[in-house]
C-alpha cells in the first residue's frame, strides 16, 4: 500500500541500530556507531527500541543464544547484519537499509514470528553454586507460562521481600563487550552479582600494547557511556565524536584534539547536578572502592585520554583481570542503574583478559 | 467574585477538536524543537534533524507491536491513551482570550488532579510489562515525583490567591493590569520545572532512561 | 464531556493509520529484555520496602494540598490568618516526616 511504503521511507530516515560488540572487535563498533550517526540513525536502547540487530565480530558459541533470543526479541521490521571489519560496515548498514526497505518480505516475515518461550535451561553457562535453584523449587506449582514466580528473601530491615535474578549483559549499551553479571536484587538494589566473560569466536585477546591515540580513543569511549547513562546525551555525543575521529580517521597531529577534549571537561565540571548525582556512587566495598566514587573516575577518564593524546604516560590502566575479581563486590548494595554506571567508569577492557575467565562474588 | 467576568463559553462539540489539533500542532513543535537542539554537532542539515519526531512516528506506526509474556495487558495498554486524553483534558480548560472550551470554578484544582493521573500512567507503563527494568523505571517516577509534586502544588496555587479564584478564566483577567509572571516569577520558573517533571522530560527523563534500558519504555514498541 | 470524546478520536485515528500501515496486525510476544537470557522470575513482585513510606508520603500531601485549594479563595477575604494556618498545618506534616526521617525510616538504598 502507497501509505504503507511512504511511511517505511521515512522511518528509513532514522533506523535504530542495536550494536552487539564481541570482545576484540572494539574498532569495528567503534567504526559501526561513527557510520549510524554519520546517516542521521541512532543507536538502539533495548530490543523493542530497535530496528536492526548489529554484531560486531565473530559470534561464536557462548554469544550466540544471548544474540538469537534478543534477535527474535526486535520487532518487525528487522534487519540483522555481521561485520567483522570497520571496513565493512558501511556496506553491512546498507544492506540493513535494504533489507528494511523490502515491505513485502518484511510483511511475510512478520506473518510467521512465533512467540516467544522461555527455555528451561541458560546454555551452556556454568551456574554450579548459584543458590537460584534453592528459591524457587517451592513454588514450581505456581508458574504461569513456565517461569516461577519471585520467591522471598530477608531484605536489609527483616522483612521477606521478593528476589529478582537479573542478568546484564552481554547484549546491553554501553556496557563493556562480552561480559555477564548476573545480580541478585531485592527490588532494585543488588544484594549479591556473579560475573562472567563470553568470548566471541576466533580473535583471541589482544596482547600488544596499543597506540596512544586507541588508548585515548578507549578512555574517551568510557567517559561517552558514563554520560549517556547519566542521561547528558550533550556531551556524551562530543565524546563519542571525538572518539570516531579518533579510530575511523585518525589526525596527523593527535594533540590538534586535545583542545576539544579540555572543552569536553569543563562542560562536564561546570555542571553542578551531575556532581550531585554522580558523587559518592561509586564502588561500595571490596578491592576496587578505593574511595574514588563514578564523577572522579569520569574526570580521570578524560584526564587520561588528554594525556594520551599528548603522549604522556598516564596512570597504569586498571587491570581487568583484578577489575573482574572486585567487580562482584563492587556492585553488592547498589542500585541496578548505579550499577551500570559503576562498570561503565571502570572502562573494563574485556579483550585484553584471558580466557576462560570465570568469577564468583 | 468571579460571575462578573465577561466570558463567552464554547460550549459546542466541534471546540474541543480545536483544542486537541491545537495541542498535536504544540507538541509537535516542541518535539522539533527539542529533536534540533539536541542533535547540534551531528552534521546533519536542520530540516532533517527537525523531521526526527515525524520519523520516529512514521517508524512506530510501522513496526509490528509487541506484547511480553504474562504482561498485564489492559493495564498497560491504558497508559498510552490515558495520557493523551489527560493532556486534552488539562488543555481544554484554558481561557483563550475569552474563549474556553470548558469553564470550571475550580479549573486550578481540575488542572492538578490531570497531572497527578499521569503518576498512575507512567508507573502503570512500568508495571504492565513485567519486565524488571520497566519496573525499576516505574518506580523511579514515583520518587521522582514525590520531589515535584509540592512545588508544584504552591506554584500553582500562587496565581489562584493572586486572583482570589480558582477559576481560570478570573485568573487570566485578574491579569489583565500586570501580568503574574512579572510580580511571581518564583512560582512561574517551579511551574516550568513541574511541567518537565509531569511530562518526564528534561532531568526528569529518568524513568525512560538509558541506565535502565528504556525504563517505562523497554518493552513497548 | 466533548474533549474527552475528541481525545479517544485523536487515538482511535493514530489506531487507525497503524493498522492501515503496520506490517503485521498480528502481535508478536516475547520475553521481557534481559540482556539476551530468559527471564528466571516473573518481574512482577513486592518491590523493596523503601517505596512504601514514599506512598504514604505522597498521600499526606496530597491530602493537603487538598486543604490548600478552598484555603487559597478565602485569603482575599480573611487575610494572613488564613496563610498561617496553612503554613501550620503543613509544617504539622513535616514535623511527622522530620520525625521518620530521624528514626530512619526514609533511609533509602
Amino acid at each position: 500500500m502507497g501509505l504503507s511504503g511512504r511511511l517505511a521511507a521515512l522511518s528509513l530516515q532514522r533506523v535504530h541500530v542495536l550494536p552487539v560488540e564481541v570482545p576484540g572487535w572494539w574498532t569495528t563498533r567503534v567504526a559501526l556507531e561513527a557510520q549510524v550517526r554519520a546517516r542521521g540513525w541512532t543507536l538502539a536502547e533495548s530490543p523493542a527500541d530497535a530496528d536492526a540487530l548489529v554484531i560486531c565480530g565473530d559470534v561464536g558459541t557462548a554469544l550466540r543464544d544471548p544474540v538469537q533470543l534478543v534477535w527474535d526479541q526486535l520487532p518487525s521490521p528487522r534487519a540483522r547484519a555481521a561485520v567483522t571489519d570497520p571496513t565493512g560496515v558501511d556496506a553491512g548498514l546498507d544492506a540493513v537499509a535494504a533489507g528494511l526497505c523490502d515491505v513485502r518480505a518484511q510483511k511475510s516475515s512478520a506473518a510467521s514470528r512465533v512467540p516467544q518461550l522461555p527455555d528451561g535451561s541458560e546454555g551452556d553457562m556454568d551456574h554450579g553454586d548459584m543458590d537460584h535453584g534453592d528459591m524457587d523449587h517451592g513454588d514450581m506449582d505456581m508458574a504461569p507460562s513456565g517461569i516461577p514466580l519471585a520467591s522471598g528473601a530477608p531484605d536489609r530491615d527483616g522483612l521477606e521481600m521478593d528476589v529478582l535474578q537479573v542478568p546484564l549483559g552481554p547484549v546491553l549499551v554501553h556496557w563493556p563487550a562480552g561480559l555477564l553479571l548476573r545480580c541478585t536484587l531485592a527490588g532494585d538494589v543488588v544484594t549479591s552479582a556473579e560475573a562472567q566473560l563470553l568470548r566471541g569466536g576466533d580473535l583471541g585477546p589482544r596482547t600488544e600494547q596499543p597506540s596512544g591515540t586507541e588508548r585515548a580513543a578507549r578512555s574517551l569511549d568510557a567517559a561517552s557511556s558514563v554520560l549517556a547513562l547519566t542521561g547528558w546525551s550533550d556531551p556524551a555525543g562530543t565524546a563519542q565524536r571525538l572518539r570516531d575521529r579518533l579510530v575511523v580517521d585518525p589526525p596527523a597531529e593527535p594533540a590538534s584534539l586535545i583542545p576539544d577534549v579540555e572543552a569536553l571537561r569543563r562542560q562536564v565540571t561546570r555542571s553542578r547536578m551531575l556532581r550531585w548525582t554522580l558523587r559518592r556512587t561509586g564502588p561500595a566495598s571490596g578491592a576496587l572502592a578505593t574511595g574514588s566514587d563514578v564523577y572522579a573516575r569520569l574526570l580521570a577518564l578524560l584526564d587520561d585520554a588528554t594525556a594520551h593524546l599528548r603522549g604522556d604516560l598516564p596512570s597504569p590502566d586498571l587491570d581487568p583481570a583484578s577489575a573482574l575479581e572486585g567487580l562482584c563486590d563492587a556492585v553488592t548494595g547498589l542500585e541496578l542503574a548505579a550499577v551500570r554506571l559503576v562498570v561503565a567508569s571502570l572502562d573494563l577492557r574485556t579483550d585484553r583478559l584471558p580466557a576462560e575467565a570465570v568469577l564468583h562474588g | 467574585m468571579g460571575d462578573s467576568a465577561v466570558a463567552a463559553v464554547t460550549s459546542s462539540w466541534w471546540a474541543p477538536a480545536l483544542v486537541a489539533a491545537w495541542l498535536l500542532v504544540l507538541a509537535l513543535g516542541a518535539a522539533c524543537l527539542d529533536a534540533v537542539l539536541a542533535t547540534r554537532g551531528h552534521g546533519l542539515p536542520v530540516g532533517r534533524r527537525a523531521a526526527a519526531p515525524l520519523q520516529e512516528a512514521a517508524r512506530l506506526l510501522h513496526q509490528q507491536r509487541r506484547t511480553t509474556m504474562q504482561a498485564d495487558t489492559l493495564l498497560w495498554r491504558v497508559t498510552g491513551p490515558g495520557l493523551v486524553v489527560a493532556a486534552v483534558l488539562m488543555v481544554a480548560i484554558v481561557p483563550w482570550g475569552h474563549q474556553v472550551v470548558a469553564d470550571l470554578d475550580v479549573g486550578v484544582v481540575w488542572f492538578n488532579a490531570m497531572d497527578v493521573t499521569v503518576w498512575a500512567f507512567v508507573w502503570l507503563a512500568g508495571w504492565g510489562p513485567n519486565s524488571a527494568h520497566a519496573l525499576i523505571g516505574g518506580y523511579r517516577f514515583l520518587a521522582l515525583a514525590l520531589g515535584y509534586e509540592l512545588p508544584l502544588m504552591f506554584a500553582l496555587t500562587a496565581p489562584a490567591v493572586g486572583a482570589g479564584s480558582l477559576r481560570l478564566l478570573d485568573i487570566a483577567q485578574a491579569q489583565d493590569h500586570l501580568w503574574f509572571v512579572a510580580w511571581m516569577p518564583v512560582a512561574f520558573l517551579v511551574y516550568c520545572v513541574g511541567v518537565l517533571g509531569f511530562s518526564v522530560s528534561g532531568p526528569f527523563s529518568t524513568p525512560a532512561g538509558a541506565d535502565v534500558s528504556g525504563g517505562v519504555l523497554a518493552e513497548t514498541s | 464531556m466533548w474533549a474527552a470524546l475528541w481525545a479517544s478520536v485523536l487515538i482511535a485515528l493514530a489506531y487507525g493509520v497503524y493498522r492501515l500501515t503496520t506490517v503485521s496486525v498480528q502481535r508478536h510476544e516475547v520475553l521481557p529484555f534481559q540482556s539476551g537470557w530468559s527471564p528466571s522470575q516473573h518481574a512482577l513482585s513486592r518491590f523493596h520496602a523503601r517505596w512504601y513510606p514514599l506512598t504514604l508520603v505522597f498521600l499526606a500531601f496530597d491530602v493537603e494540598m487538598l486543604f490548600r485549594y478552598p484555603g487559597s479563595l478565602v485569603v482575599a477575604v480573611v487575610g494572613p490568618s488564613a496563610v498561617i494556618e496553612m503554613f501550620v498545618f503543613l509544617g504539622a506534616l513535616l514535623l511527622a516526616v522530620l520525625w521518620a526521617w530521624r528514626e530512619g525510616a526514609l533511609r533509602w538504598v
